[in-house]
C-alpha cells in the first residue's frame, strides 16, 4: 500500500502523462485530425513506421496510455486514501482533546475533497472511453432516422458498449430558417417528433445550443443545407436517381454556395454540383446573394473516370441533357445534420469538476497560515 | 466607436505603457527607488486609454471581445494590466515587477492591433454563459501565473545580487517573495481548473463531447499538469526557492504557448484566433 500511495510515483506518472500529452499535440491525432494526421505523414515518412509502431498518432486511445491512466488512478485512490485516513485521525484526535476542528484540518479536508474530485474526474473519462456513443444523421424535412448503428453516417462507440441502441425514430418534421437584414442565414430550428413503441414526442425547437435529450441520447443540432430533389433519367426515361439531396453548407464560402458530390448509380459517372439558393452572377461568377431559396440553380461539372465532359446547369422546370441524360430539380427542402451523443461519464466527470473545485478552494481558504511576515504585517503570511 | 479612433485609443495606451516601461528599467539600472512608484501611475494612465479603446470595440461589435487577435489580444493585455495593477496596489513592494508584467502586456496589445480589424461573425453556439466562464478564467489564470512566474525571475535575480540596490533591497524578503509566488501559481492552478472545467461543460453543451484532444485543450491540460506539478513538488517534496522559480516560470511558458502558440503551429477547433 506504501508503494502505491508514494507521492515521488505520483509525480512520475503526472511527467509521464505530460509527456504523452505532448506527443499528442506534437503528432497529429488520427481521429481527431486525419487531414492534419495524412499531411503529417507525408511530411514526415521516415517518423511514421516509430509512430505507428508506438501509437503516437492516437495515443490517447491506446492500451499503453490507458494503463498509464490506470495506474495514475490507482496511485491517487491510494494517495486520496491516505489522506483520508490522515484527516479521519486528525479529527478523531481533536474529537477526543475536545478541541474545535483547526484550520489545518479543514486545509486537509480540502485537499482530501480535491483528490477525491480528481479520482472521480479520471473514472468519469474512463466511463466515456467505454461506454460513450457518439455518431452523424442527416436528416431531410419529412424523413425519419431509426436510431440503429446502420443508420449513422459515422459513429464511433465505446469498447463496452455492445451495440446498445435504442431503436426509436426521429422525424424532421419542419425546419425554419431565420434571416439577417442582408439575407443571409441568421439560425436554423427544426422541429422534430421522437415516435418510441406507440408513443410520439414532440420537440418544437432543437437548435445549436439547446439539444434535445431522449432516454439518454442527445441530438445537438449541427449543421443543416439545402435538399432539392433531382432526378436523372436516361435517354429512354428510365429513373437512375431520384431523391433529395443533401447539399453541405459552407460555412466560410463567400460565395454562398452549398456542394455535394453525387455518383450516378449504374453509371461511371460523378455530378460534382453546386447549389446557389439565390443565384446571380457577379464579374463572370454564380454567387448566391441570400441563403433563401429565391432562385435555386445549381451548377455541376459532370466527371467520368475522373475525367471533365461538361458542365451543366439546371433549376426548377429547367432540365438539363448531357451523355444522354436528362437532369432535374424538383421541390426544395431543408435537412439538419445532429451530432448525436450518449455518455454516461459526462456527468459522473461534472460531479468531480464540482467536488475538485470545492476542495481547492476549502484546501486554499483554510490554508494553514504559518508564522506572520514581518514585511507585511498581517498581508502576507510565510 | 470606429476603427480609426480606437487605434488612436491603443496607441496612446501604448506609448504610456511604453514611458512606464522604461522607468521601471531605468529604477533598476540606476538604482531609483522612487521611480517604480511613478511608473505604475503610467500603468494606471495608459490602462485608462486601454480600457476606451477596449469598451469601443465591445460597442462596436454588440459583444464581448473575444474573437480574433485584435480582440482577444488586447483583452488578455488588458487583464494582465488589472492584475497587475491590484497586485501592485496591494503589495506596494513589488511594484518592479511591472518591468516583466509590462512588456509583455505591451507585446500582447502590439499583436493584436496589428492584426486583422475585421468584425468576423460568430457561431451561435458561443453566444453562452459557460464562454463568459471560460474567457474571465483564462484571463485571471493568465494574470496569476505572470505574477507567480515574475515574482519567480526576482527571487532569482535577488538571490544572485552581489551588490547593493536600493530597489532590488526594496522588495520581500526571498521567502517572502517565494511564498507570494507559491500563492500565485495556486490562485493560477485554481482559475485555470475552472477554465479546463467551464470549457469542458460548455462544449458537452453545444457538440456533446467534453472533452476532444484538441491541441489547445491538450496543451491546456499540460499547462494544468505542469502547474499542478509546481505546486506538488512545493508541497511534498520541498522544490522551493530557486527550483521553485524556475518550475512557475516554465508553467507560464507552457501556458502562453497553450493560448498563442498552439493556434498558430497546430490546426484547432477552436476558431476564436
Amino acid at each position: 500500500m506504501k508503494f502505491l500511495q508514494s507521492k515521488k510515483i505520483a509525480v512520475i506518472l503526472i511527467i509521464i502523462l505530460t509527456i504523452t500529452s505532448l506527443a499528442g499535440v506534437l503528432i497529429p491525432q488520427e481521429a481527431q485530425n486525419k487531414g492534419a494526421y495524412d499531411l503529417w505523414t507525408t511530411t514526415y515518412p521516415f517518423l511514421v513506421p516509430v509512430v505507428t509502431f508506438l501509437g503516437l498518432h492516437k495515443v490517447f486511445g491506446t492500451p499503453w496510455f490507458l494503463i498509464l491512466v490506470l495506474v495514475f488512478l490507482i496511485n491517487l485512490a491510494a494517495c486520496t486514501w491516505g489522506q483520508i485516513n490522515r484527516l479521519f485521525r486528525l479529527w478523531y484526535g481533536l474529537r477526543q482533546n475536545g478541541q474545535p476542528l483547526s484550520k489545518r484540518f479543514w486545509a486537509i479536508f480540502g485537499n482530501c475533497f480535491f483528490h477525491v474530485g480528481l479520482v472521480i474526474i479520471v473514472m468519469g473519462g474512463l466511463l466515456t472511453l467505454g461506454y460513450k456513443m457518439g455518431g452523424y444523421v442527416e436528416i431531410a424535412e419529412g424523413e425519419t432516422f431509426v436510431e440503429k448503428h446502420e443508420n449513422y453516417l459515422a459513429i464511433t462507440e465505446g469498447l463496452f458498449f455492445n451495440e446498445d441502441h435504442l431503436g426509436f425514430q426521429v422525424m424532421l418534421n419542419k425546419q425554419t430558417r431565420y434571416f439577417k437584414e442582408n439575407g443571409q442565414l441568421d439560425y436554423v430550428t427544426s422541429r422534430i417528433t421522437v415516435s418510441d413503441n406507440g408513443r410520439e414526442i414532440v420537440f418544437p425547437k432543437v437548435e445549436r445550443g439547446q439539444p434535445i435529450t431522449y432516454r439518454g441520447i442527445t441530438f445537438y443540432h449541427f449543421r443543416s443545407g439545402f435538399a432539392p430533389y433531382i432526378t436523372i433519367k436516361d435517354s429512354g426515361g428510365q429513373a437512375l436517381l431520384e431523391g433529395y439531396a443533401l447539399f453541405n453548407s459552407m460555412w466560410h464560402n463567400k460565395k454562398g454556395e452549398y456542394s455535394m458530390d453525387l455518383a450516378i448509380a449504374g453509371t461511371d459517372l460523378l455530378l460534382k454540383a453546386k447549389f446557389y439558393p439565390n443565384a446571380t452572377s457577379q464579374y463572370g461568377m454564380m454567387v448566391s446573394k441570400s441563403s433563401q431559396a429565391l432562385n435555386p440553380v445549381i451548377q455541376a461539372a459532370v466527371m467520368k473516370k475522373g475525367k471533365l465532359v461538361g458542365r451543366i446547369q439546371f433549376k426548377p422546370g429547367q432540365d438539363a441533357v448531357i451523355e444522354g441524360m436528362t437532369i432535374g430539380m424538383g421541390d426544395i427542402r431543408y435537412w439538419t445534420g445532429y451530432e448525436v451523443s450518449r455518455d454516461p461519464g459526462a456527468g459522473v466527470i461534472f460531479t468531480g469538476f464540482l467536488v475538485s473545485l470545492g476542495g481547492i478552494v476549502i484546501s486554499f481558504t483554510f490554508k494553514s497560515r504559518g508564522r506572520e511576515e514581518e514585511d507585511y504585517g498581517h498581508r502576507i503570511t510565510a | 466607436m470606429g476603427i480609426e479612433l480606437q487605434l488612436k485609443l491603443y496607441w496612446a495606451g501604448v506609448g504610456i505603457y511604453t514611458l512606464a516601461i522604461i522607468a521601471y528599467v531605468t529604477a533598476l539600472i540606476f538604482d531609483k527607488p522612487n521611480l517604480p512608484a511613478k511608473a505604475s501611475w503610467l500603468v494606471a494612465g495608459g490602462f485608462i486609454f486601454h480600457s476606451a479603446a477596449l469598451l469601443g470595440r465591445w460597442i462596436e461589435a454588440g459583444r464581448a471581445p473575444y474573437w480574433g487577435f485584435y480582440e482577444v489580444a488586447p483583452a488578455s493585455a488588458w487583464s494582465l494590466a488589472l492584475v497587475f495593477l491590484l497586485v501592485q496596489w496591494w503589495w506596494p513592494r513589488i511594484k518592479i515587477l511591472g518591468i516583466i508584467v509590462m512588456p509583455i502586456v505591451l507585446l500582447t496589445i502590439g499583436v493584436g492591433i496589428l492584426s486583422s480589424k475585421e468584425l468576423a461573425e460568430i457561431p451561435r453556439t458561443f453566444y453562452t454563459f459557460w464562454l463568459g466562464v471560460h474567457v474571465i478564467f483564462a484571463k485571471l489564470t493568465f494574470g496569476g501565473l505572470l505574477i507567480c512566474a515574475a515574482l519567480g525571475v526576482f527571487y532569482l535575480v535577488k538571490e544572485k545580487q552581489e551588490r547593493p540596490n536600493k530597489v532590488l533591497d526594496s522588495l520581500p524578503s526571498l521567502e517572502t517573495m517565494d511564498y507570494l509566488g507559491y500563492r500565485f501559481g495556486a490562485f493560477g492552478f485554481i482559475m485555470m481548473s475552472i477554465m479546463i472545467a467551464s470549457g469542458a461543460v460548455w462544449a458537452y453543451k453545444a457538440w456533446g463531447r467534453y472533452w476532444n484532444w484538441d491541441p489547445i485543450e491538450t496543451w491546456s491540460v499540460i499547462s494544468w499538469l505542469i502547474s499542478g506539478l509546481y505546486l506538488h513538488m512545493r508541497v511534498t517534496m520541498g522544490w522551493k526557492g530557486r527550483r521553485g522559480a524556475w518550475l512557475a516560470i516554465f508553467t507560464l511558458v507552457a501556458m502562453i504557448f497553450a493560448y498563442y502558440g498552439v493556434p498558430l503551429f497546430f490546426e484547432s477547433i477552436h476558431e476564436h484566433l
